[in-house]
């Protein structure tokens, strides 16, 4: 993995599309429900309204819920550093960066639970210590899933182990891939609120997990969360799509490949979002342990691969 | 083909876990119906599509576990309006955890086998394994009659996906043996579970422990 200076165009895709993922997901579930739908475009206009808004805080609350959407935010964009966008290699990869990686997304989870504390609000406390309950479940299982990977490719870096898959080894190592692949999915629901676990699109305040929690954010603040949202499913979808990538073949092939599977990927929480009804509270974790059971069998295939 | 036959027995791996954590009746009869179909078709895949005896053995598993016995069940699912096992002795996640321990545990049994035991793959010993382990579970930890009549056709897709590892060509007539009875075993279970309905309006077997009917 050479250090070129177009490497840093890795980030571009994620930078500009992640608000269309939105965008896809809406439009599909209205498509689903037989609607017209909003604008793919409209997360654009809504990041750009917001912007040009002023911010509105509460007399309880400090510092700590002015720096909470900036942090989140950076967190983020530091965390798809470590991403390669199909053909483009990412800028930052280093042995264990898929640690960091988790972490950086766990921080920006924390500064948001933490801003979310700060407004002295009992709703948007329940909505914190909801968003903390399941990421608690949700991390096991990642961790989880990226230990397959690394076993796999018998690395530790998250440009190592994603999209290095080439067609001779493809046919053995499919049950796993598919395995883990699932639990991820999995993952991706519930760590970005979508709806099994959560319902983005709810109005009731006791339903919400982590819209309740950002409740109180106006203006900029809700832009860099909205924004740190949807840049946060990107990488997790990214992370989806590039298990599957191939190393090899022309760069305009891989990239549309990628950024195809990017918005299937979309597509498919659209659908998930429109066949199924939320989950009672109690059986989220449920959820969450099976998607971990899913990537303790890939591991376990795994090893019994290896064996006679 | 042998990818096809690695897809197959991860599916079975799936539904083991699928059956140990759904709460629906149909669910369960439905899972364990592609279960059965599954393995009759890794039953023609590992003898070959040329042998007169695979196609035998897999139609008639095909036919009685995947068409036959589903049809039984779901009729007696509806005749006895029991849609949901409502109260597992054991809870749903926990059920999840230790179907996945079972698993485990199939893979270490599986690992364990002398060679020619294993001579079609660890992976099929493994499902097989935890394919009874979830049958056992499911015999165990349920209450309602019905699901209790699955758990015990589960444990016998196990069993005869062992058969398929350990022998390769068991004799026609002994799985013919075994088809018929489980084919009666589950038609008759299916009858009781409905006398039983009958009789005492549920069918929930941790309650005929009771003797005397005046008894709570």
């Amino acid at each position: 993995m050479t250090a070129h200076w177009w490497n840093a165009l890795a980030v571009l895709p994620a930078l500009l599309l992640s608000p269309l993922l939105l965008g896809i997901i809406g439009k599909t579930k209205a498509l689903a429900a037989g609607r017209k739908g909003a604008p793919l475009l409209q997360p654009y206009r809504d990041l750009l309204r917001l912007l040009g808004k002023g911010a509105v805080y509460g007399r309880t609350a400090t510092w700590v819920f002015r720096a909470a959407p900036a942090i989140s935010l950076a967190a983020i964009l530091t965390a798809s550093l470590m991403l390669s966008a199909g053909p483009l290699a990412a800028p930052l990869a280093f042995s264990g960066d898929l640690v960091l990686f988790a972490y950086l997304l766990a921080l920006s989870r924390f500064a948001l639970i933490a801003g979310a504390m700060d407004t002295g609000s009992a709703f948007e406390g329940m909505g914190a210590s909801r968003e903390a309950a399941f990421s608690a479940f949700a991390e096991p299982a990642f961790f989880l899933v990226l230990g397959v990977l690394a076993w796999e490719e018998k690395a530790l870096s998250l440009s190592a182990i994603l999209g290095g898959a080439d067609v001779a080894s493809w046919s053995a190592k499919i049950p796993s891939l598919a395995l883990a692949a699932t639990a991820l999915f999995l993952i991706l629901l519930a760590e970005n609120s979508r709806i099994p676990v959560d319902d983005p699109a709810t109005h009731l305040e006791l339903t919400m997990i982590h819209e309740v929690m950002v409740l109180d954010h106006s203006g900029p603040d809700l832009a860099f969360i909205l924004y740190g949202s949807a840049l946060k499913l990107w990488l997790f979808s990214a992370v989806l799509v590039s298990m599957f990538m191939f190393s090899s073949g022309p760069a305009w092939v891989s990239m549309a490949l990628f950024l195809g599977g990017m918005f299937g990927v979309a597509v498919l929480v659209g659908v998930t979002e429109s066949v199924m009804a939320r989950l009672r509270l109690g059986r989220v974790p449920q959820l969450l342990g099976l998607a971990a059971v899913l990537a303790g069998l890939a591991a376990l295939l795994l090893m019994a691969g290896g064996r006679p | 083909m042998s990818s096809w036959v690695n897809a197959i027995l991860v599916a079975v791996l799936l539904l083991d876990l699928l059956l140990s954590v759904t709460s629906r009746l149909s669910v369960l009869i439905r899972g364990f119906a592609v279960q059965a179909a599954g393995i009759a078709f890794l039953a023609l895949l590992i003898e070959g599509f040329d042998s007169r005896h695979a196609w035998i053995v897999a139609g008639g598993t095909l036919a009685l576990k995947a068409v036959a016995i589903p049809y039984f069940l779901n009729r007696a699912v509806i005749r006895t309006n029991a849609r949901r096992e409502l109260e597992p002795l054991v809870s749903y996640g926990t059920s999840l955890l230790l179907a996945a321990l079972g698993v485990l545990l199939a893979f270490a049994l599986a690992a364990r086998l002398p060679m020619e035991a294993r001579r079609a793959g660890l992976l099929i010993a493994a499902a097989a394994f935890a394919t009874m382990i979830t049958g056992l579970l499911l015999l165990v930890t349920r209450t309602k009659a019905l699901t209790e009549v699955v758990g015990y056709l589960v444990l016998e897709n196990g069993i005869f996906l062992f058969g398929l590892t350990l022998l390769g060509r068991m004799p026609l007539l002994v799985e013919m043996g075994i088809l018929l009875d489980v084919f009666v075993g589950a038609f008759v279970m299916g009858i009781v579970v409905y006398n039983i309905h009958r009789t005492f309006d549920h069918i929930d077997v941790s309650a005929l422990t009771t003797l005397k009917e005046d008894e709570p």
